[in-house]
């Protein structure tokens, strides 16, 4: 039974019976997705080579960075181009803690998050004055202001050479280091990012994010606090940055400079817009498409010059609507 | 297609595009055993950009080695008598990132058996624990900062001397020569600062003065600012201590305002063709440093010129090219002790001592270090290296000046 239009009771139909079984039903990413994201993430297991994991190890990563970036992008509309200092931020900072001060690896995760969510709300302030493309080039002089502390820092950084020696990862006294263990702890923080983006998502902040993003003005006076917003999404997507800065770190042993650089934070934004702007899922399968592209070209230096190139013309004929027109053009046909 | 179906679909195409990715280079690892054997080295240095003269050098060495050791038949000896050697070289363009990312690759990916080059130091530094981590042999061939080896690595090994020997036999030759005041300029990257500051630590111990310590952008061409203030504090030699392109640059720009200065290099990055071609007449102002002297008088250093000579047209073997060489030719003799996989590669390095590679004597300490490296000092004159002494290396914190071997 239901109230009908004037008030009283209407029978339900069929129609309205579906919707009401489909909406007691988990959702559809709980349901259908993150399973098969699961499964896809168990492929690498069938064939035990320390090189499927080691890519598949890059590509999680990966994914946990574009799913962070999906907050400030995808959710909020905000465009930044400083998210691979964010990365960076997160690995230095872990590079730093347990090669120079002895910390342990969960301290340093924590500290990596910390630091990542404080950078990320740092960088998140000239979103309260500008947006779209002059956001893009505030951040990008942000991100390469932080490089450059990297490159001169020395005492922190380690300076040109950068920090090696790094730990590897080591959770409840157990130390992670053969490829697959690397593997599966990026898989699993993919899967709780993966988990905490989706509840994000329908949370009064991010149905609060996904209205910034629409309408800002309409945000605003809808009664929402649209600075507290903006500069929310980029320090949560900090702090994602900073996991996976820490997953990096452990994982490569030796960090430098030149990593995180501006042309990580085009890499990021396409592997988001791959999947489709916002779509939690589809970041993951950008992510993976990169690094497997990326890996393949290991040995064509030339080919992943014209990869970063490729990717830095994506974005901005997606800031100028070439992209999105010409996929639609694409799905039509 | 529905977007769920759309989403479950690409989920499982991704990891089966990976693994395909992933395919060419699990499948063809070494195999057999005998003389269809063959044992892949990966080759890394900067193939392409400023430093793509360095890369060039380190492939050639490593070619040149592989060429003579499967024209000869192979692994000399042992259960792997006859396998062959494949070179397989990778471009890390000169960037430390790059370095540690291929060398993740490497480590991840058993068909290699050693990992040899890079082309500078930071880089070696950074890629070193990543590989003796996988326990997968390093040979540094061209990077030799002591920093390589300072933490003791199983399998790390540095072919060339270490920088002690390059700047402490710099500052000795520059006193011996008879200048006291020095001015130094050096990259702004740790294998410069390094340099540059052993460079003053001997020159001061020696009894002479620093009169300039400027450091530059590394690839920076606008220097002659600092060249200009180094020139204003009235050294009477100036110590380099960059990348070829950068000396040349900056011998120029000195030549411009005190034409007759003298420079004496602490890197050993002068010693090429590519040098005297760049630099031309101001060549004739600088003093030099290499490990292989093209007058030394040994039936291993004259069969090593005329395999060079014939293969790439010059008897002028530069740096990364004479210690890449040696490289291959020591992970060829190691293998003649039959290691099982190659994580027991190193142990059989560790043993290795071939008593002239052409360069010379090639043995490690148990560090990883060469032991009794020499570097052989030269000037130019009309255009040609013109050997005067050599400088040894006998510990690791010390050099004594040796004869020529002519």
């Amino acid at each position: 039974m239901r109230a009908g239009a004037g008030g009283g009771v209407a029978p339900l139909d069929g129609a309205a019976l579906r919707r009401l079984a489909a909406s007691a039903r988990a959702p559809v990413w709980l349901r259908l997705r993150l399973p098969a994201l699961v499964a896809a993430g168990m492929v690498p297991l069938l064939v035990p080579s320390a090189h499927v994991y080691d890519l598949a190890r890059v590509a999680a990563t990966y994914a946990v960075l574009a799913v962070g970036y999906c907050i400030v992008l995808g959710l909020c509309g905000q465009f930044s181009v400083a998210h691979a200092a964010l990365y960076g931020v997160g690995a230095y900072t872990t590079a730093n803690l347990t090669t120079q001060h002895g910390a342990s690896s969960a301290t340093a995760l924590l500290a990596a998050v910390g630091f990542g969510l404080l950078a990320g709300a740092l960088i998140g302030l000239p979103a309260l004055r500008v947006r779209g493309d002059q956001l893009a080039v505030i951040t990008l002089g942000i991100g390469q202001v932080v490089q450059l502390l990297f490159l001169n820092w020395t005492s922190v950084t380690g300076g040109f050479t950068g920090i090696s020696d790094i730990p590897a990862p080591s959770l409840f006294g157990i130390t992670l280091t053969s490829y697959r263990d690397n593997y599966l702890l990026a898989f699993a923080a993919l899967v709780i990012v993966v988990v905490a983006v989706e509840l994000l998502r329908r949370s009064p902040l991010g149905l609060a994010f996904m209205a910034v993003r629409d309408d800002e003005l309409a945000a605003r006076s809808a009664g929402v606090r649209t600075g507290v917003c903006k500069v929310s999404a980029f320090a949560l997507s900090g702090a994602v940055a900073g996991i996976a800065g820490w997953l990096y770190a452990g994982a490569i042993i030796s960090i430098s400079p030149p990593t995180f650089d501006v042309v990580l934070s085009v890499l990021v934004a396409v592997m988001v817009l791959l999947g489709g702007q916002g779509r939690v899922y589809g970041a993951v399968v950008g992510a993976a498409i990169i690094a497997t592209l990326e890996n393949a070209l290991t040995e064509y230096p030339a080919g992943e010059i014209a990869l970063k190139g490729a990717a830095i013309i994506a974005i901005v004929m997606w800031r100028a609507g070439a992209l999105r027109d010409g996929l639609m053009r694409l799905r039509r046909a | 297609m529905h977007p769920h179906l759309r989403f479950a679909a690409t989920a499982a195409a991704l990891p089966a595009m990976t693994l395909a990715a992933c395919g060419s280079s699990t499948s063809s690892s070494s195999g057999g055993g005998g003389s269809s054997r063959t044992f892949t080295l990966a080759v890394v240095g900067p193939m392409t950009g400023d430093a793509q003269a360095d890369g060039l050098h380190i492939k050639q060495g490593a070619d040149l080695a592989a060429e003579e050791i499967n024209n000869s038949g192979g692994v000399a000896s042992g259960p792997y008598a006859g396998a062959k050697i494949v070179i397989k070289t990778f471009d890390d363009t000169e960037s430390v990132d790059k370095s540690v990312s291929i060398a993740n690759q490497i480590a991840s990916d058993d068909q290699y058996w050693a990992f040899l080059g890079t082309g500078f130091s930071d880089a070696a530094i950074a890629t070193a624990p990543v590989l003796d981590r996988a326990n997968v042999s390093y040979l540094s061939t061209y990077a030799s900062s002591a920093k390589i080896i300072a933490t003791p690595r199983h399998s790390v090994f540095v072919v060339p001397p270490t920088f002690p020997a390059y700047a402490y036999s710099a500052a000795d030759r520059a006193y011996k020569l008879g200048y006291r005041k020095a001015a130094v300029l050096k990259a702004n990257a740790g294998f410069g600062l390094q340099m540059a500051d052993l460079f003053a630590e001997e020159f001061v111990r020696d009894g002479g003065e620093i009169v300039d310590n400027q450091p530059y952008t590394l690839g920076d061409k606008n220097t002659q600012g600092i060249v200009a203030h180094e020139v204003q504090q009235g050294p009477d030699v100036v110590a380099m201590a960059g990348l070829t392109g950068d000396d040349t640059t900056q011998l120029k720009q000195l030549h411009d305002i005190a034409p007759n200065l003298p420079v004496i290099d602490t890197e050993a990055v002068l010693f090429s063709q590519n040098f005297l071609d760049l630099a031309g007449p101001l060549a004739e102002v600088a003093i030099g440093q290499t490990p292989s002297d093209p007058d030394r008088n040994t039936s291993a250093a004259k069969h090593l010129r005329d395999a060079f000579s014939a293969k790439y047209g010059t008897s002028i073997i530069p740096d990364p090219a004479a210690f890449t060489y040696e490289g291959v030719r020591a992970v060829a003799k190691a293998l003649e002790a039959g290691p099982t996989d190659r994580t027991k590669l190193a142990d059989a390095l560790h043993n290795v001592d071939i008593s002239d590679t052409g360069v010379g004597e090639l043995k490690f300490d148990t560090g990883g270090g060469r032991l009794g490296g020499i570097l052989w000092y030269f000037h130019i004159k009309g255009g040609k290296f013109v050997f005067d002494t050599g400088y040894q290396q006998t510990a690791p914190l010390s050099v004594k000046e040796v004869p020529l071997q002519h």
